[in-house]
């Protein structure tokens, strides 16, 4: 019987990648430093968790989703 | 049971088939992807900042253009502290006009799209608000005040940009001004018993008399003035009062009044220092490198820091240091970007920007690239770290 692929692990894989790409556009146009540099903002609100969550999902793309990638792949069983 | 993707070797190990096994050899393959792949990852353009890649430079200088020219202000700081939204608005128009100017020095086809820039820089450090917190300490402006033995330590910052200005452009309309302060902090220095003059009252920090000399020595460079003999004796003054004899470690702060340096050495005020005299002393300017390197550098999976103090000492960050993180400081860090370019260490130069890639996030728009996490003033502090001028023969 054939397996299906080790979809979990791939699409967290993507997510990552995606909310790397994404995050980065999106803390960018929040103003990232200016948010953070102007407490009381409305704008610090949303950028400090949304930065929280970014660099959390950078770390874990560079550091932890090549090696859970490649191991899922090769423990892909049919 | 048979693996799939690799039949014929891990199949035929049953070992493999045990959830502890199969556990153990992810675990170790995140290492080993960990160990290997992030550091070919990030930092690709090292390489191209320190040959000086126009395209790679002129893409960050773009941006920190557009920034100085639209306006940077106080309302961009809200460090809780007047003073330090202060010194960060002077130091965004300082580095700003450094970085340019080194751009403008290395690649001279773009003088024409970035000289306005810098112009607008020297503008700005001479503006009311940008002075404010320095006339809030002393109780007069600094550039008013010029005639007085209060220290104003701080207008080093401006004169540097000001002296880059007059280097690139020796006739501006800034030349008059930077010949006045260049002379009172010339006064100021020669008169300072133990080589310091006061930031504020009663403060005097090693790393802001090193703009002081660093504005009189490219001052020079640029105007063929010559204050080689004050420099020298600053020179030794400096070693042997405000270098840690241990580690060869500036001391962040002293007692203008006695000489006498006060906590221990750092790694910001060293980093900032080692950028600051390449413009006066490159031979000091190379010995702290050196120590630097030698006392503070943190490795950790090709990414590299620099530690805000040496070993057998601590503390916490502050205002100088920015955050220090497991003891490696930001503001360090990116400082130590310059003294590595100056001084020829491309592989402490990789490792430094590795790190500034991972957490810097740079991002492009169209001509432009900018850093997400540096804001105006940490774009404009990496354009001239990363464009610090190399080492002549």
């Amino acid at each position: 019987m054939k397996k299906p692929w080790p979809r979990k692990t791939l699409i967290f894989a993507a997510a990552l990648v995606a909310v790397n790409l994404i995050g980065a556009y999106a803390l960018d146009a929040l103003g990232l430093v200016e948010s953070l540099l102007a407490p009381g903002g409305l704008r610090v609100l949303l950028a400090l968790p949304l930065a929280l969550v970014f660099y959390a999902a950078r770390l874990l793309l560079f550091f932890v989703a090549p090696g859970a990638v490649l191991g899922a792949l090769l423990f892909h069983r049919r | 049971m048979r693996f799939a993707a690799i039949p014929g070797i891990l199949g035929a190990v049953p070992l493999l088939d045990r959830p502890i096994a199969r556990a153990f050899i992810r675990a170790a393959l995140v290492i080993a992807c960990a160990a290997s792949l992030p550091r070919l990852c990030l930092g690709r353009d090292a390489g191209a900042f320190f040959r000086g890649d126009l395209a790679t430079e002129d893409a960050l200088a773009r941006t920190v253009a557009a920034d100085v020219t639209a306006g940077v202000h106080t309302a961009a700081f809200s460090s809780g502290s007047a003073r330090f939204d202060g010194e960060w608005l002077l130091v965004t128009h300082q580095m700003a006009a450094l970085g340019l100017g080194q751009e403008i020095l290395a690649h001279p086809e773009r003088r024409e799209a970035l000289l306005p820039a810098v112009e607008r820089c020297a503008e700005r450090l001479l503006d009311a608000d940008v002075n404010a917190f320095g006339q809030e300490a002393w109780g007069a402006r600094g550039l008013d005040d010029l005639g007085s033995d209060h220290g104003h330590a701080y207008l080093g910052y401006s004169n540097l940009a000001l002296s880059m200005l007059r280097l690139l452009e020796p006739e501006n309309r800034f030349s008059g001004v930077n010949d006045r302060i260049t002379a009172a902090l010339v006064r100021r220095l020669e008169a300072a018993p133990h080589g310091l003059i006061n930031t504020y009252p009663g403060e005097a920090y090693p790393a802001d008399v090193g703009a002081v000399v660093g504005s009189i020595g490219l001052y020079d460079r640029a105007t063929g003035a010559d204050h080689h003999r004050l420099l020298e004796r600053w020179a030794t003054t400096f070693r042997a009062h405000y270098r840690d004899q241990a580690t060869g470690l500036a001391y962040q702060r002293a007692d203008a009044a006695t000489g006498k340096p006060i906590g221990s050495p750092r790694g910001s005020g060293t980093a900032i220092l080692i950028y600051f005299l390449s413009f006066a002393d490159p031979s000091l300017s190379r010995e702290l490198f050196e120590s630097l390197r030698a006392s503070l550098r943190a490795s950790f999976l090709g990414f590299g820091g620099v530690r805000e103090y040496a070993p057998g000492t601590s503390g916490s960050g502050d205002i100088d240091s920015g955050p220090v993180v497991l003891g490696v400081s930001v503001s360090a860090s990116g400082f130590a970007l310059a003294g590595a370019r100056r001084h020829g260490d491309l592989a402490l130069f990789t490792e430094l920007y590795r790190t500034v890639d991972l957490f810097g996030v740079p991002v492009a728009h169209g001509d432009g690239r900018h850093f997400v996490s540096g804001g105006p003033i940490g774009n404009a502090i990496l354009l001239a770290m990363l464009t610090a001028a190399k080492e002549g023969p």
